[in-house]
């Protein structure tokens, strides 16, 4: 695979300089993804002293940054208010057989952005056990049209991502992104010493396989 | 899937950002955007000069430049590598010996080159809050800059990729950046 930088497509939406990050509150008035101490994450086999070693090192930003740049893809979700697990497992078993039957296997991308199929400018909500079941592929990242993650209890469904170690990222402009073609995502948190909701310029770049 | 040796973090620290608005929260800024974001994206060539007195030089920044195209003309003759200068520079003025300015004719000649866009660790402002020298040169010339970065123990080379979309904000020639740079 080789990245193409010849062309970024750009899914941001603008924000204020008057914004102060620590008063960002849903639903969001940019686009914004959260960002998380390599502390609070999983997966690393760092002792204590090391995590703090690692976030001070700029070398190290593969561990602590790496959800915000790499590989994804867009799919395209019913139409409906909210998005829940059976559905999501309806649309990741068809793509896996139109993958398979290209004789290949579904290889899951680390971060996903998903799309109404319906009207330009709805909004996919997430539904708790459509959360769950992206965290059973591995999922560092999910990407949304939508302004917040969900429609109710945002707040329950941004702490149900957070525990999951999913990262989120919210008022993006999927319009011009293919559906199942691998992209290079790039979406970093704008301030190095910041936790939680921060503004961020989300592009993609086409991966040519 | 993508795996990078090497992945550094170019922002620069200031504590306690996130109670500040925006445009006062990150000394990392790219200067003179660009609508065109391929500037911010793709190869990259860190150059490490020694300084001369007080400040980075022309002829300083020219001899790394050509010790990056004898290094690429042993690749492409002894090799066939297909490999060719990029046309985004970093610059590192800062060293063990303290932190130093950049000389505005090295931009001059870097854009003469064809370079799309040029970072350096040196600041956008000078002490009375004004544009240094250095970024009225970014601005006369409408190059695309990124000031602020973080290069501490950088090695020079030309194999480098940058990923360094400043935020999308309207108005304002200068925008918060948090830039990485990958192998």
């Amino acid at each position: 695979m080789r990245i193409d930088f010849s062309q970024i497509i750009d899914l941001t939406l603008p924000v204020s300089l008057q914004l102060k990050p620590s008063e960002l509150v849903a639903p969001y008035p940019c686009t914004v993804t959260t960002y998380k101490r390599l502390s609070r994450k999983e997966g690393h086999g760092l002792e204590p002293d090391e995590v703090v070693e690692a976030e001070k090192s700029p070398d190290c930003a593969s561990l602590y940054l790496r959800e915000y740049f790499g590989l994804t893809v867009l799919l395209e979700v019913p139409d409906a208010d909210e998005l829940t697990g059976p559905m999501l497992q309806k649309l990741v078993s068809t793509w896996a057989e139109e993958i398979q039957a290209a004789g290949a296997q579904l290889m899951m991308p680390p971060a996903l952005l998903l799309r109404s199929s319906g009207e330009r400018g709805r909004q996919v909500s997430l539904s708790a056990d459509a959360i769950l079941y992206l965290s059973t592929f591995g999922l560092e990242l999910i990407g949304l049209e939508s302004s917040q993650v969900a429609a109710s209890d945002n707040r329950l469904m941004e702490a149900l991502l957070d525990e999951n170690q999913v990262a989120w990222l919210v008022n993006l402009d999927l319009q011009g992104v293919v559906p199942k073609r691998p992209y290079f995502l790039t979406a970093l948190p704008v301030l190095k010493d910041v936790e939680g909701v921060l503004p961020c310029r989300a592009t993609l770049a086409l991966v040519e396989e | 899937m993508f795996r990078f040796d090497f992945v550094w973090d170019l922002a620069t620290s200031k504590p306690g950002s996130g109670e500040e608005t925006l445009e006062r929260a990150t000394d990392t800024v790219a200067f003179v955007p660009s609508p065109d974001l391929t500037s911010y994206f793709g190869l990259c060539a860190v150059l490490t000069p020694a300084s001369e007195s007080d400040s980075v030089g022309l002829s300083a920044v020219k001899s790394c430049v050509a010790e990056l195209e004898a290094e690429m003309t042993i690749l492409r003759t002894r090799y066939q590598a297909d490999v060719e200068m990029p046309r985004r520079f970093l610059v590192r003025t800062r060293s063990a010996a303290g932190a130093f300015s950049l000389d505005p004719a090295v931009i001059d000649w870097l854009y003469e080159r064809g370079a799309l866009l040029v970072g350096s660790d040196c600041s956008l402002y000078r002490e009375d809050g004004r544009f240094t020298e250095l970024a009225s040169k970014f601005e006369s010339l409408s190059l695309p800059g990124l000031f602020g970065l973080n290069l501490e123990h950088l090695e020079q080379g030309y194999r480098y990729n940058l990923l360094a979309g400043p935020l999308k904000v309207e108005n304002s020639a200068v925008i918060p950046v948090r830039p990485l740079l990958v192998s």
